[in-house]
């Protein structure tokens, strides 16, 4: 851990709550359709995609008819991704001439895409066309992205409203968060990219000599000279933006955010973590403004940063230390910090971002939802591998995803004011709404689907070699965490991965896409559910006994109760795979 | 084969959701007894 290292932790959480409330402000006054600077051009076009749909944007939906749009939506943008997909050899922009992609990997990705986990079975560039790129999956980076942020602000108008039964329209929320934050914010940090040299193009890739051409040996045994190399191209910079405000993740090359064409500067690498946090911090702040509450949504804000320093404070340190093996090795290699090196372990990590940049990249990606990596989880010291799998254990409420964290984070407070209610024996109240037996019901459906799907899916895949371990890369507790990782992050929809698994079978294409779907669907409507009840009830007056949501002592307990249901629902599948391997890595043995 | 999988798997995932929207508005208005 060094000064340097430091001061850019706190440079980048200070500029992620310097323009947390600008970006609230602006979230709030266009969710609640009052004028913005971008009217005069977008109002117009909003008009006419309403015209072309057919909707009513004056229109109020019930939850379910809420859910229903977005599932109705969801499936037909799952279904063009899919066949766009199956067919990209015989469509345009595909100069490569690419194969039509493999029908249980397309399910997979278009599962993946419609979800907003971006989990990636597969090699982009090898694999998908420039059309599939852009109309398949660049497109689903948008409309997720979207959709996680309607359904937030339903959720917020479930808390703001009183004595109605409807959360808004979802075509309004849709349209809204797309064109008039989704879009123009791409634009702009797509051109900060290309500024920094994130490549923008539709040529057909670049074939270059090699100044020493190389000797290897294939899996065949034959040895031959390589004096070429293949150097891919693509929209990249467009892709890359929403890729991170969108929280999505999925790298236009295989090595994602660590490939010098995603990412090549010190300064695209800051843009791209602060693009990450951007709308998440801005949408705590919007919740404060709706409901009529500001320092409530600093406090939830406050709950949020607490969780990011613990998760980046382990993390950092976990990967400042020294490798014990190279130690007990005697080997003579220094795993200091100096003004030379990085120090630490630096396996699987840029030179050009350091311990402290990928340590913070791997925080924050699993914090949201995003999944993007610039450096690979698997190569991470154990306890520094855990910080972000059990970031995406705690549910990506850190932060969180677009929209998505906001609305997990609230099913927390409703827990937290409830236990707070049941310690002082008064019916809980949030904001002045009761909370009562339905919402808790909801809740606990919200909170239990989660574990269920990882730890299911986990044990399934331990227990049946032929099915779960045939493309494991490492055995023991490193291979466990692997499995755990890849369940973790398909139904978190986060979408990174730790690298020893193979994950492009059947069986795994197959079980992360129901994994995806579950994890994002049928926690969305528990939590529809609450809002749309909540909407419906009167406000209580605050009395002496109402438990207060503005304080420090509610960001405490609310940071309670997250770290207490995570800790008692996932620490012992952590403490099988990533602490044992911390314990037997000291005792000297690696896997 | 793979194509008509993920056809099914689509058809019941979609379904299931619905069935899910339907379950919970039932938990709701059904009768309480406590």
């Amino acid at each position: 851990m060094s000064l340097n290292g430091w001061l850019q932790l706190v440079l980048f959480i200070a500029a992620v709550l310097l323009l947390a409330q600008p970006i609230g402000t602006y979230l709030t006054r266009v969710f609640e359709r009052r004028k913005t600077f971008l009217d005069p051009i977008l109002v117009p076009c909003e008009r006419l995609l309403y015209r072309l749909t057919c909707v009513n944007p004056t229109q109020e939906m019930r939850w379910t008819a809420y859910a229903s749009a977005m599932l109705v939506f969801s499936a037909a943008t799952m279904i063009l991704t899919y066949v766009v997909e199956r067919l990209q050899h015989w469509l345009p922009l595909n100069p490569q001439h690419l194969a039509n992609v493999e029908a249980a990997l397309a399910l997979n990705t278009a599962v993946s895409f419609t979800t907003n986990t971006n989990w990636q079975s597969y090699v982009p560039e090898t694999t998908m066309s420039y059309l599939t790129e852009m109309l398949g999956l660049a497109t689903h980076n948008f409309w997720s992205a979207a959709v996680g942020m309607a359904l937030a602000v339903a959720f917020i108008r479930g808390i703001a409203r009183r004595e109605t039964n409807t959360l808004g329209n979802f075509w309004v929320d849709l349209t809204r968060a797309t064109l008039w934050v989704l879009l123009p914010f791409s634009v702009v940090l797509s051109l900060a990219l290309i500024s920094q040299g994130v490549v923008q193009n539709l040529r057909p890739y670049d074939t270059v000599k090699l100044m020493e051409p190389q000797k290897v040996t294939g899996t065949d045994g034959k040895t031959s000279t390589v004096a070429t190399q293949t150097i891919a191209q693509g929209p990249v910079a467009s892709q890359e933006a929403i890729k991170m405000l969108g929280t999505n993740g999925g790298g236009f090359f295989n090595t994602n955010s660590a490939h010098p064409f995603e990412n090549p500067t010190p300064l695209s690498n800051l843009l791209e973590m602060l693009a990450i946090f951007l709308i998440p911090a801005g949408l705590a702040i919007s919740l404060g403004q709706m409901v009529g509450s500001p320092k409530h949504g600093w406090a939830v804000l406050a709950a949020m940063t607490v969780l990011w320093f613990a998760g980046t404070l382990t993390c950092y340190w976990a990967e400042s230390q020294p490798n014990q093996l190279f130690h007990n090795a005697h080997l003579s290699i220094d795993q200091h910090v100096s003004p030379l090196q990085s120090g630490g372990n630096m396996e699987g990590k840029e030179t050009r971002f350091g311990i402290a940049n990928s340590a913070l990249f791997a925080t924050v990606t699993t914090d949201a939802s995003c999944g993007a990596v610039n450096s690979m989880h698997d190569s991470f010291m154990p306890l520094g591998g855990m910080v972000p799998m059990a970031n995406i254990l705690l549910g990506e409420i850190v932060f969180g995803g677009v929209g998505a964290g906001l609305y997990g984070m609230l099913v927390f407070v409703v827990m937290a004011v409830f236990i707070a209610g049941l310690m002082v024996g008064r019916t809980p109240e949030y904001l002045g709404k009761k909370i009562e037996a339905f919402d808790v019901q909801m809740s606990m459906l919200y909170l239990l689907i989660f574990p269920f799907i990882i730890l299911g899916f986990s044990a399934v895949a331990v227990l049946m070699p032929n099915l779960g371990l045939s493309s494991l890369a490492n055995h023991g507790p490193h291979g466990l965490s692997e499995i755990l990782y890849a369940y973790t992050s398909a139904t978190g929809n986060n979408g990174s991965a730790f690298a020893g698994l193979n994950a492009n079978t059947p069986w795994y294409n197959l079980s992360l896409s129901v994994a995806m779907f579950f994890g994002r669907f049928m926690m969305i409507i528990p939590m529809l559910a609450i809002a749309g009840n909540l909407a419906q009830k009167k406000i209580v007056p605050a009395s002496a006994g109402t438990f207060p949501v503005t304080t420090p002592l509610f960001t405490a307990l609310l940071v309670g109760v997250i770290v207490i249901v995570g800790a008692l629902t996932f620490f012992p599948a952590l403490s099988l795979g990533p602490i044992l391997e911390h314990l037997l890595l000291r005792a000297g043995m690696s896997f | 084969m793979y194509d008509t999988i993920a056809t099914l798997m689509t058809a019941i995932f979609f379904t299931a959701a619905f069935a899910y929207i339907h379950a919970c508005e039932q938990l709701k208005t059904r009768p309480r007894n406590d």
